[in-house]
């Protein structure tokens, strides 16, 4: 389990991140929401030593973060970037490179290797975009394809930030089925979104960052009931009940 | 399971299209160096070369051009067109800039001033020429990898760094040049880059730093790959990317700065091969290195016979035909990403 403990961060002398501490636990989809530069992406690179902390402890299954290699970290840490290259490769060679931290030296594929890869290519819904050029696809199917990737990792823990960008709503809708389908395999999956009727419609638990600062955390019924959203984003949030559950909307604040 | 017979099927066809064109770059190195050994004022016959190379014939005058020119001018072209070549498609992939080549991260200019600076103080010492060369390509690569690395060793710093460096090296040339004049003749021709009067001595030393550093970017291909995917990704599978491509840039730099040291300053090598070999390739670094290690030996080598045939007696600097060719390529890939066609 991966688990930040009082984390600060920076950019060029800017504070980013101040004081938070969030455990991502096995079995559960947290979100993450906040508006614009509250530091949602800065959490994930943070978390596992893509940005550099300037205060705080970050445990990976109790050992501390730097006292890992980033093979280590990368055996048991799925990331998917907000912005990302667009190779010249097939699908399929894309999402074998997933598997990069756990080969060793010849780096050659097993048998093993390239089931995990059809089954991650399956479960982000891409195996007929298998053996087209990555460049020759639309923004929502490289997202899939990033997708399958970080499923080819096979961690215990993925983290994703904004992973429904450029996608439609209904494979927005599968993004977060599939999240709910790992963290029920019992991986810890953490997301960013800015859909916030769609964090609090999908999420086990919720964090709202606002201000580099984490201002609340815990489901979605107790994050609506704290009122922290409207305040956080400057907006009117309401729900209503339906056979699915409760769901929400986001509204203008009257003046 | 299901999709098992495709990867196969996929995996298959993939190795059948880089063996057909291996094959087929293999073909065009061996014809272009067999025409270079033949090619020339007195005309070699293939049968005569056998023995030539294999010990039994030394004393005769075909044996003599093989052995003191042709041999070792082949070899320089070969040598030097692969390793400009690799040099360039891994600078390009590790900058992830299609328009960089070794001059810009300082390996020409750098050797550039380390030659000017010993045609100035060391007149007529020509054998220090190539070692020069050498170490003052690696002397530039390193300075700009220094700033690099001390600013975070981004992508953009490196070109800018390099960019920069050489505007500096340019400059110190220039003054020195103004100041010696009688350096100018000796050092032009370093600059105009050729394998004239090449001597296997010269092509010795620099075949074994080519040797090594071609293997241990070989051995990097994987790493390569991953690096392809931007930082970050790169990073999140676990690779250290910074030794990665500060590792990179140091073979790519020792390359050049091998086929520097005994031909001069060869431009658009490092800048045209790799692009073509990037257009047969299948996205992966290590077809692009072998086709591009085959297409600048081959391209260099016939180039140079070029050089000295078409004008036969009269002989042109190589560096004036690569320019020639290199030069309305350049233009030509400028002009198409400007269409925005297609992403280099």
């Amino acid at each position: 389990m991966l688990e930040l403990s009082h984390v600060s961060s920076e950019y060029s002398g800017k504070t980013v991140l101040r004081d938070v501490s969030l455990a991502f636990h096995p079995g559960r989809v947290l979100m993450i929401v906040g508006p614009n530069g509250s530091g949602k992406s800065t959490l994930l690179r943070t978390a596992i030593h893509l940005h550099p902390r300037t205060g705080g402890t970050i445990r990976l299954d109790g050992s501390p973060l730097e006292t890992l290699t980033p093979r280590q970290i990368a055996q048991k840490v799925a990331y998917l970037p907000q912005s990302r290259n667009v190779p010249d490769i097939t699908a399929r060679r894309m999402v074998m490179h997933g598997r990069f931290p756990h080969m060793s030296y010849p780096r050659r594929y097993t048998e093993a290797d390239r089931q995990i890869v059809t089954w991650s290519l399956e479960q982000a819904d891409a195996q007929e975009l298998a053996d087209r050029s990555v460049r020759t696809l639309s923004g929502g199917q490289r997202q899939k394809v990033y997708l399958a990737m970080a499923l080819a990792q096979q961690t215990d823990t993925i983290l994703m930030d904004e992973p429904t960008t450029y996608l439609d709503i209904a494979h927005q809708l599968q993004v977060i089925a599939l999240a709910q389908k790992l963290a029920a395999q019992g991986k810890a999956v953490v997301l960013v979104l800015h859909d916030l009727p769609m964090a609090l419609a999908g999420a086990d638990r919720l964090a709202v960052l606002h201000e580099g600062a984490l201002c609340a955390l815990g489901t979605p019924e107790e994050i609506y009931a704290g009122g922290i959203i409207p305040k956080a984003f400057g907006i009117s949030l309401n729900r209503v009940q339906t056979e699915n559950g409760w769901q929400y909307y986001c509204s203008p604040l009257k003046p | 399971m299901r999709c098992l017979p495709r990867f196969s099927m996929e995996s298959r066809q993939r190795n059948k299209k880089t063996i057909r064109i291996s094959a087929t770059l293999i073909a065009a190195v061996l014809v272009t160096a067999a025409m270079s050994v033949c090619l020339g004022p007195v005309m070699i016959s293939l049968p005569e070369i056998g023995p030539v190379l294999l010990g039994r014939d030394t004393d005769s005058v075909a044996a003599r051009i093989i052995l003191f020119s042709r041999l070792p001018r082949t070899c320089g072209c070969l040598l030097a067109g692969a390793a400009l070549a690799v040099s360039g498609a891994v600078i390009q992939s590790v900058l992830e800039n299609p328009l960089a080549a070794p001059n810009v991260i300082g390996v020409n200019t750098g050797a550039g001033l380390a030659v000017a600076i010993c045609c100035a103080a060391a007149p007529g010492i020509f054998w220090i020429t190539p070692i020069a060369a050498f170490v003052g390509a690696l002397a530039g690569v390193l300075l700009v990898l220094l700033i690099g690395e001390r600013t975070g060793a981004s992508r953009l710093t490196l070109v800018l760094a390099g960019i920069a460096v050489s505007a500096v090296f340019s400059g110190a040339v220039d003054l020195i040049l103004a100041f010696v004049p009688e350096a100018l003749s000796a050092y032009s021709d370093f600059r105009i880059g050729g394998f004239s009067g090449i001597t296997m001595r010269k092509v010795a030393p620099a075949a074994a730093v080519i040797g090594a550093a071609f293997g241990a970017v070989l051995s990097l291909t994987p790493q390569m790959d991953i690096l392809a995917l931007g930082t970050d990704t790169a990073r999140s599978l676990g690779l250290r990317a910074r030794p990665v491509r500060v590792a990179l840039l140091a073979a790519a730099a020792a390359l050049a700065g091998a086929a520097v040291s005994m031909a001069g300053l060869l431009g658009f090598v490092g800048l045209i091969v790799p692009h073509a070999a990037r257009r047969v390739s299948n996205g992966d670094s290590l077809p692009l290195l072998v086709y591009s290690a085959l297409g600048g030996a081959a391209f260099v080598t016939v180039c140079d016979l070029a050089a000295r045939t078409v004008f036969s007696p009269y002989e042109l600097p190589v560096g004036v035909v690569l320019s020639f060719l290199g030069g309305p390529f350049f233009l030509w890939l400028i002009l198409r990403q400007k269409g925005g066609h297609r992403d280099a």
